[in-house]
């Protein structure tokens, strides 16, 4: 591999990991933005959309690369039945284990919130088993460069590549767009600038936290989906690992800023990169909380964050 | 025919008795007043009223329809729209979303629809924007839709919280403090402001407010409030003839002598004598 | 020669393999457990064209499985994968014990026992032996501590006991003196042995 290979393949890593976790980690934000909970099972959710489509693929007994239209069918049809399931799983959890500390001190929920994604994992582990998962290779996997260009480079680029980067940045600009110009969207704003305000003005605060929730555990059902069809593989303690790196992005983008945890995202997806590449993947992690503690510290609302929290 | 009725009603915070027992009626069509010095529940009252916390006793009535216990947005629903004593508008949104967010409760189309967009969708969501314009245009800010809330001048955030009252229809404004902080011509137009929206838009207004002027040179019916319990009642020239009402203002045995009041220390409970006057 | 080191509980390696593709490295070397990302590191490697160019993976016993096969496929891996593990090839053990034990196994689980099963029935071997052996003392013991005492006592002395893949012998430390030690390469299916490799890793 030359350097501008190299330095090409390390941009296109970061892109994939960043991809992923930034739609995480709007799920993060958005239910900061307007409830002030850290959602910890949040991540868990990734893990369980992984989980669930795993599931219904097996179901639709799809076991190989599928091709064509058989190929499109599967994808979209598992792909909104498993955000419909997170979506209203999210949801699920939101009414069952925080609605009720709504007026609890804010520790409440998120100790909670930590319980709820402890039960999580280990309820994945009863179902799915503690081993690595092993997730059909359903989408085909086309060396782009190499095999349509017909150029000679030793860059990976894949279709898998375009299938991960083609489902998550248009996920992303959609919410941004439900967010700037709707109806639910202007609601959710006003709810996580002054909830009480805007109950005021006839908004219903709890259908603005429901929506929440579902949008958010949609989003991160996608994620596990995609990620279950881009590595092939996972784990009931996937969402652990990826849910702690999309909160520091959310942290790090300004908690409770839509733009801010995508930016997030990406950021920490080219650090993982870079510094599995030029220190050593031992230092990724420390790497990363330390970007993290010294945002903090520098700029404690984060990269987009304002001094009043500018949220959603 | 009483818009809202309050039939003894009670507030307690914990040992404090914040409203006592209070018993009002707002006739439908009229600007009441509601005055008394600090702390004497008038912004408790209105917080019952929209719904924030519910009455510890006693009965809400709003058309007819007891309302004790609704959520905000129930009570928004029913029509009453209100405005804050420290502006609260959604600042990071623009004067015109401020608008429509108000409109909320009056728009039908739920989520699927916002996702699917119908066209019933777009034809409701352009004339929710054809009616934010007009009503920004009204209360006078013809221009401002694109201005985020937080960058317009603070007489322009008072008239935007107006608006954003105005945009569910309420059937019964609660204004509080209207023109707290304002300079006298930003006083006179709000004052003509909310004359307007009574007489053109046939809002009933009901406003707390510690400008005597405005509150004796608006208002139609005044309730005074002391120590959470009503202690007057009246047009404002009985009002302000109420020995009670000069008392609660000015304390025990004083009735002139602002200048005198300002040297010898903090005057009791709140408000300079000479603006009751007014 | 570059070391790194990786999450257990991550599941995505590739930032890192790009990086050990990028070196040039002639063979991926990883202390995994199935459950630890071993799996999923030659999973990458192959969806990184790493086999292809060339590059090997190697493990020890805890890969001994079908874990890898699986979560790859037989042919990429064919003769890129290699596993140390302490005992020849299951169909040429030594031991009558042994070559029962794989018979029985295949006949009830329907498919080859996985290293980590060997070492589980030796060791199971090595307490019903002990215990077997300690059975007067144990008689005699007054207390509950003192049969404990029995039975471990009996499990040091363990000398020449026939388990799966040779006698077991422990040395004063409790080290097994007698392992064989040999090495696997996955071929046309299935873990194929090499050679066996002594103690001291020094290649017989």
């Amino acid at each position: 591999m030359t350097q501008t290979e190299l330095l090409i393949q390390l941009l296109i890593n970061g892109v994939t990991i960043g991809s992923y976790l930034a739609l995480i980690a709007l799920g993060y934000t958005m239910v900061y933005g307007i409830i002030e909970l850290i959602n910890f099972a949040h991540g868990d959710i990734y893990m369980l959309g992984f989980m669930i489509s795993l599931t219904l693929l097996g179901v639709l007994g799809v076991r190989g690369t599928l091709g064509g239209w058989e190929l499109w069918a599967v994808l979209i049809g598992v792909m909104l039945a498993t955000m419909l399931c997170t979506g209203l799983l999210n949801m699920t959890i939101d009414r069952l284990a925080y609605k009720p500390l709504r007026r609890a001190p804010r520790l409440a929920p998120l100790i909670t919130a930590v319980g709820m994604s402890f039960m999580l994992e280990n309820l994945a582990m009863i179902w799915k088993g503690s081993s690595q998962i092993f997730y059909p290779n359903v989408f085909p996997m086309i060396d782009i460069p190499n095999q349509v260009l017909g150029m000679k480079t030793n860059v990976l680029f894949t279709t898998k590549d375009v299938l991960l980067i083609g489902v998550t940045v248009p996920l992303m600009v959609g919410l941004s767009l439900f967010i700037r110009n709707t109806k639910m969207g202007k609601a959710m704003r006003a709810t996580a600038q002054d909830r009480e305000a805007a109950a005021l003005m006839g908004i219903d605060a709890e259908n603005v936290i429901r929506t929440t929730f579902f949008v958010g555990g949609a989003l991160a059902g996608t994620a596990g989906m995609i990620v279950g069809l881009y590595l092939n593989t996972g784990r009931y303690l996937m969402g652990f690992d990826a849910g702690l790196l999309a909160f520091t992005s959310a942290v790090l983008g300004g908690i409770g800023n839509v733009t801010g945890a995508m930016l997030g995202g990406f950021f920490i997806g080219f650090l993982q990169a870079f510094s599995d590449q030029y220190l050593s993947s031992e230092w990724t992690r420390i790497i990363v909380f330390t970007t993290l503690i010294l945002v903090l510290v520098f700029r404690p609302s984060g990269l987009l964050g304002q001094r009043t929290p500018d949220k959603l | 025919m009483a818009l809202l009725e309050a039939v003894k009603v009670t507030k307690q915070f914990g040992g404090l008795t914040a409203v006592n027992e209070l018993n009002l009626v707002i006739e439908k069509g009229t600007i009441a007043g509601l005055i008394g010095p600090n702390g004497a529940g008038k912004s408790s009252f209105f917080n019952m009223v929209s719904g924030l916390y519910p009455p510890t006793s006693g009965h809400l009535l709003f058309d007819g329809r007891e309302i004790n216990g609704f959520r905000p947005n129930r009570v928004a629903a029913l029509g009453v729209g209100r405005t804050f004593q420290n502006i609260r508008l959604f600042n990071n949104m623009t004067a015109l979303e401020n608008v429509l967010v108000g409109m909320d409760c009056r728009l039908k189309a739920g989520w699927l629809g916002a996702l699917l967009r119908p066209p019933a969708v777009t034809t409701e969501e352009a004339r929710a924007r054809e009616k934010a314009e007009k009503l920004l245009a009204y209360v006078g800010l013809p221009r401002a839709g694109d201005d985020l809330a937080k960058n317009l001048p603070y007489g322009l955030q008072r008239r935007l919280e107006v608006a954003r009252a105005l945009a569910s229809d309420p059937k019964l404004l609660l204004l509080d403090e209207p023109t707290a902080g304002m300079n006298p011509q930003e006083t006179a137009d709000a004052m003509t402001l909310i004359r307007r929206v009574r007489d053109e838009l046939g809002v009933t207004v009901l406003l707390i407010e510690h400008d005597m002027k405005v509150a004796m040179g608006l208002s139609e019916r005044i309730t005074v409030l002391d120590y959470g319990a009503k202690i007057a009642e009246g047009t404002p020239e009985e009002v302000r003839a109420n020995p009670k009402v000069i008392e609660a203002y000015l304390g025990k045995g004083v009735a002139t002598g602002l200048a005198a009041k300002r040297e010898a220390g903090p005057p009791p409970p709140s408000e300079p004598m000479a603006e009751l006057g007014g | 020669m570059a070391h790194d080191g990786v999450e257990s509980v991550n599941i995505d390696f590739r930032a890192l393999l790009t990086k050990v593709k990028a070196s040039g490295a002639d063979l991926v070397y990883g202390g995994f457990l199935v459950d630890s990302g071993g799996p999923q590191i030659a999973q990458q490697m192959d969806a990184l064209g790493m086999f292809k160019a060339g590059v090997k993976f190697m493990s020890e016993d805890a890969m001994y499985s079908d874990a890898v096969p699986k979560a790859v496929s037989p042919e990429a891996l064919n003769g890129n994968l290699y596993v140390t593990f302490s005992s020849p090839a299951l169909d040429q053990l030594p031991t009558k014990t042994g070559q029962n034990f794989y018979k029985n196994y295949k006949a009830k689980y329907n498919g080859d026992p996985i290293g980590w099963s060997i070492y589980s029935y030796n060791a199971m071997l090595v307490i019903l032996d002990s215990i077997k052996r300690a059975a007067p003392q144990i008689d005699a013991a007054k207390d509950v501590a003192a049969k404990r005492q029995a039975v471990l006592d009996a499990m040091t002395a363990t000398k020449d006991l026939e388990g799966v893949a040779g006698p077991i012998t422990f040395d004063k430390n409790g080290d097994v003196v007698t392992a064989l030690f040999s090495g696997f390469l996955f071929k046309d299916g299935k873990y194929v042995w090499q050679r066996n490799i002594s103690g001291d890793m020094k290649c017989q």
